[in-house]
């Protein structure tokens, strides 16, 4: 790590405590371009394998080469969060990253997604992806390429169908009363004795309806696969379960991102612009970088094709506005300076 | 594949991250799953129009479903009407075909559309990854077949030779060598000094082929056999094709006369009536010495029939082969036909198990 940058991080973290950033420590590291393009692919350090981000990986790379897109850097959530910076980028434009970093780590610590996402996932789950990789790398060295990437093609198509309103470890569904599990229950006497031939002859019994599985419409479909699926092994119900574990994770990550953009641009811009330790010549250059990274327009485009999260988070907590509430809210914490947000107010950009 | 520029990696031990590379490792994998689609449809690849006779430059279009990952997801709420949750279903009822209807149903479920890539590629490339997978014995010529002619060749250097050719860049550094060792030699290139390239005589296997395919196409033979012997063929090209620089093809049908095609007509052509195989035979031969000197050609011959032929047509057939396969450093003989009996109990396979008997280089298969 450059050594200038090395005194600026420290400095930068002092200035985000004294405006009262909360955030978990950041372990920041500088990786070559190379390995932070597969990082922004695969979304996590190390991640099970499958051809679909290979598919995306060239995509990046041929972007990358052609200049068209530019990483900056990449976070982790999680206590410590993890950093990474390109080793290519100038030191104005990582000492900027490093003050947008601090913003996503107060953004992770205090935005109720994330905390929920955070307190049910852990906040380890780069080494748990790890876990999962390794253990998917284990199940193909067992049943071969070809049956565990059926699985998880099956398992990634449905990555997003997740319910996070529910907790992470969720019990099968509850019979709803204990008499009728006890009668019907699939290996009792009772469930047995329902089903012999002429059974229908008992009054009793028919009036009394078997558990439908499942009771109510389900939006965990990954969750509801793994458990109820009627032929599976066990691993590749496990691969179900690690596919939705990450998929936990990153739903926060997508779902508040142009609010998580926003806050981290606004916090870098402000950070920097009260850091009288920088010189003014590298304030500019870094002050550069931030209007074309919240620039509306990709590049030298005229047109925006897509939406700029970057832009438009920056946009909606407009530096004033977002000033003046900090200020009133004195103490800051996560609600008051959602308020900017009026119409995010359950801390997300969608559902 | 990838590039690290870090600085400090390349001289110490290497950090943990160069360890590997996901992103070149799943790519590779989605090659492999391409070429698989490929491979899917080669059928359909090989017997589309005249791909034989100069697939150098051709390329063919594979469509590829699986470029991109199918994704589940949600209708928009706005459109989220009647979506068949209602009390009057039963299982195994299906909600909306899963056939997409272009452009009239703007529904959320197909959203994503189907994602059609159509790949362009190469033939000789998919013939590469092919033919690694075949991985099919080289064809080796007929022993005593190896025809030579002579080259030159440019092999080393001698004191002596013609003017023209002298190697200027050798006989000055010789020249430099020798003032070297004598410092007060005042002649600056001697006679000694020149160097002059020399040419030597080398037997040099020929380079070319010929290849003639001879198809029945007698009413018996129908679309089924054509594509099998059309598939046949390509193969047996393909084969050749690797172990020489040029391949000349020639196209002969035949029922109870023989003609010589274009490649594009080849496959279109339709006979009627009987078979009587020895006219292929003879219009072969006529085409082989009258055009192709056996001397400096490597000949094959491949035979695709379903196998009938005129019985008062055997002699005649037997010794046009006789006279044929001689010439040939191969020749092959493919019975297609409709019923999968593969007895080769035909008429004209007989004549060739006797002409296999008889030591010429030939090998029978049936389709």
């Amino acid at each position: 790590m450059p050594s200038r940058l090395d005194q600026y991080i420290p400095q930068l973290e002092a200035l985000a405590a004294a405006q009262g950033l909360v955030y978990h420590p950041v372990d920041f590291e500088v990786v070559p371009a190379s390995f932070m393009m597969e990082v922004a692919v695969y979304g996590l350090p190390v991640r099970m394998p499958h051809w679909s981000f290979g598919v995306r990986w060239v995509y990046q790379m041929i972007q990358h080469r052609m200049g068209h897109s530019r990483i900056f850097e990449v976070v982790f959530p999680g206590n410590p969060n993890h950093a990474y910076l390109v080793d290519t980028n100038s030191i104005e434009e990582n000492t900027l990253v490093v003050a947008h970093v601090l913003g996503h780590a107060d953004f992770s610590r205090n935005n109720m997604a994330f905390v929920h996402s955070q307190e049910q996932v852990g906040y380890h789950i780069v080494e748990q992806a790890a876990a999962h990789a390794h253990r998917i790398q284990e199940a193909i060295d067992q049943q071969g390429e070809q049956r565990v990437e059926r699985v998880l093609d099956a398992a990634l198509a449905l990555e997003p169908h997740i319910d996070t309103d529910l907790p992470l470890n969720r019990g099968r569904y509850q019979q709803p009363s204990r008499r009728i599990a006890r009668e019907f229950g699939e290996a009792d006497f009772g469930g047995r004795y329902a089903r012999l031939p002429g059974a229908e002859a008992l009054p009793v019994m028919s009036r009394l309806e078997p558990l439908h599985i499942p009771p109510r419409p389900e939006r965990d479909l990954l969750w509801f696969i793994a458990q109820y699926a009627p032929e599976m092994e066990d691993w590749e119900r496990d691969i179900f379960l690690a596919v939705r574990k990450e998929s936990w994770y990153f739903q926060p990550v997508f779902n508040c991102q142009i609010m998580n953009e926003g806050w981290a641009s606004y916090w870098h811009s402000r950070l920097l612009r009260e850091a009288d330790f920088l010189p003014s010549q590298f304030y500019v250059d870094c002050m550069k970088t931030h209007s074309d990274v919240v620039s509306p327009h990709a590049g030298d485009k005229q047109v925006a094709l897509r939406i700029n999260p970057y832009h438009l988070g920056y946009a909606l907590g407009a530096p004033d506005r977002g000033a003046r509430i900090h200020r009133g809210a004195g103490n800051h914490a996560a609600g008051g300076r959602f308020r900017v947000y009026p119409q995010l107010s359950d801390g997300r950009d969608c559902r | 594949m990838m590039s690290f520029t870090d600085g400090e990696a390349r001289n110490g031990l290497g950090r943990w991250y160069d360890l590997f590379s996901r992103g070149t490792r799943d790519w590779l994998r989605h090659n492999a799953k391409v070429r698989q689609a490929v491979r899917d449809h080669l059928p359909e690849l090989v017997a589309g129009s005249d791909v034989l006779s100069n697939p150098r430059d051709r390329t063919v279009k594979v469509p590829v479903r699986f470029l991109e990952h199918h994704r589940f997801r949600l209708r928009d709420q706005e459109d989220e009407q009647g979506a068949g949750q209602g009390g009057n279903v039963k299982p195994g009822d299906v909600l909306r075909p899963a056939q997409p209807t272009s452009g009239s149903d703007p529904g959320g479920g197909e959203a994503e559309g189907p994602i059609n890539f159509v790949l362009e590629f190469q033939i000789d490339d998919i013939l590469d990854w092919l033919w690694e997978e075949l991985e099919l014995p080289n064809l080796q010529p007929r022993a005593g077949t190896a025809i030579e002619e002579d080259v030159y060749v440019r092999e080393g250097w001698d004191k002596r030779g013609a003017r023209s050719r002298l190697d200027r860049r050798r006989t000055l550094k010789e020249a430099v060598k020798r003032r070297s060792v004598q410092p007060d030699s005042r002649i600056p290139i001697g006679n000694d000094d020149l160097r002059f390239r020399q040419l030597a005589r080398r037997p040099k296997p020929t380079a070319s082929a010929v290849v003639f395919f001879v198809l029945d196409v007698s009413s018996s033979m129908d679309e089924h056999c054509r594509k099998l012997a059309k598939t046949f063929f390509f193969w047996a090209l393909q084969g050749i094709r690797r172990q020489y620089t040029s391949v000349e093809t020639v196209f002969v049908a035949h029922t109870v006369d023989a003609w010589e095609f274009a490649e594009e007509e080849f496959f279109q052509v339709r006979g009627e009536g009987g078979t009587k195989s020895s006219t292929g035979f003879a219009r072969a031969h006529e085409i082989l010495i009258e055009r192709f000197d056996p001397a400096r050609y490597n000949c094959y011959l491949f035979y695709a029939t379903d196998g009938h032929n005129f019985s008062e047509d055997r002699g005649a057939a037997t010794t046009e082969l006789q006279r044929l396969l001689p010439l040939m450093n191969f020749a092959g003989y493919a019975e297609v036909s409709q019923q999968s009996h593969r007895h080769m109990d035909t008429e004209i396979a007989t004549i060739w198990q006797r002409l296999a008997a008889e030591d010429l280089p030939v090998q029978l298969h049936a389709e």
